[in-house]
């Protein structure tokens, strides 16, 4: 169990606010407490002290004077923000003929510096001419010999050595297809040799 | 042997009628859907971006008489006569167009030329080696003839500078295969 006073009943003992049958059980313990009455006579020395230094109360001072700038604040209208003074009105060729100075400027800087670059070096180093592209030519049939030649007007190879069509094999049934048209050969695979 | 009543609650029949119009138009949408060409579903596919035409035609080369190819095969342009009569080794008296046809070159797709169609007697099968510049298109070419490859190469066609291959014998005369780019304006010059 707890026996000690609580820091309230004490705070409320030591300002002499405690009164009635709290004060009466309270001092039981507390009057064995030297500390604690030195404590309170010592606060009651200090507020005897003030009250004799400073007035019991005290009036603000000029009190009609304050009122009465709060009433003239609150009474006194808004007055709106000094307007800007208005800007001048810029002259209708001044609107284009700064941006397009400025452009003309920019094609002027253009124009100074292509013709200010480096000089142009020609080339007097004679390239060498590109060789010809020089194609693979395999032929999986041993027997069949392929030479590959490339004229001005055309690249030719020429196929030595492959069996003769028979003379019966008949093309007038040839269809000419001049005309173009999509045939998906991944999907006509099966039709065609492999 | 006892036939079953209809259930009390059952849907008419009044109403099945409408069930077979909604099953219908289902139906067809999904035929259609089906029937879609390859070409529009594989419109997504960049492989098969078109980036060039190559000509691929066979011409009949002899000495002798140009008409034992048949009646109705035609003379070649000037233009490929000229470039014929350039090259010593293909240098004849008579040519004859026997077939030409002008297909896609796709990006990363293969594709085969059949000249003589029907016959699948000569067989192009072309496919690109690196994107077509301005100067020139890379490929690989391989021909095959009678059902069997005959050649595999690798080459450069350049503006209207055709590869020619000078290929079998066949009624007194040379078959020449000639690969070349498709002009944009008349693929058939």
């Amino acid at each position: 169990m707890n026996t000690n006073p609580d820091e309230a009943k004490l705070a409320l003992w030591l300002e002499d606010e405690l009164h009635g049958d709290e004060l009466k059980s309270f001092e039981q313990w507390v009057l064995t407490q030297p500390e604690h009455i030195a404590a309170r006579e010592g606060i009651r020395h200090w507020k005897q002290m003030i009250s004799t230094t400073l007035p019991e109360s005290e009036e603000p001072p000029y009190p009609d004077f304050f009122n009465s700038r709060i009433i003239q604040a609150i009474s006194q209208p808004v007055t709106a923000a000094p307007a800007m003074p208005a800007a001048k009105a810029t002259p209708f060729w001044k609107s284009w003929l700064m941006p397009a100075s400025a452009f003309a400027g920019m094609v002027l800087a253009f124009w100074v510096g292509t013709q200010t670059s480096q000089p142009e070096v020609r080339q007097t180093v004679s390239v060498p001419s590109k060789t010809e592209f020089q194609p693979i030519v395999y032929t999986p049939d041993g027997e069949v010999n392929a030479v590959w030649t490339s004229g001005a007007d055309a690249s030719v190879i020429v196929l030595e050595g492959v069996n003769p069509i028979p003379d019966a094999t008949d093309f007038t049934e040839t269809v000419y297809m001049d005309t173009d048209h999509e045939i998906d050969s991944t999907a006509g695979r099966d039709s065609l040799p492999h | 042997m006892r036939s079953i009543p209809p259930l009390a609650g059952t849907p008419s029949l009044i109403k099945y009628p409408i069930m077979n119009l909604r099953s219908r138009l289902l139906l067809l949408l999904a035929c259609l859907v089906a029937l879609l060409p390859g070409n529009m579903l594989a419109q997504d596919d960049p492989g098969k971006a078109n980036i060039g035409r190559i000509s691929v035609g066979v011409i009949y080369a002899t000495d002798g008489d140009s008409s034992q190819a048949g009646e109705k095969f035609k003379k070649v342009s000037d233009r490929i006569e000229k470039q014929l009569r350039s090259e010593k080794r293909l240098t004849f008296k008579n040519y004859r167009l026997l077939g030409r046809e002008v297909q896609p070159l796709f990006r990363s797709y293969e594709n085969w030329s059949q000249p003589l169609k029907p016959s699948d007697e000569v067989l192009v099968r072309f496919e690109a080696r690196t994107l077509p510049t301005a100067k020139s298109t890379p490929l690989d070419v391989e021909l095959w003839l009678s059902r069997k490859k005959i050649l595999k190469t690798d080459i450069n066609l350049v503006g209207e500078k055709p590869l020619f291959v000078l290929g079998p014998q066949w009624r007194g005369g040379r078959l020449i295969i000639s690969i070349a780019l498709a002009p944009k304006e008349n693929p058939d010059s």
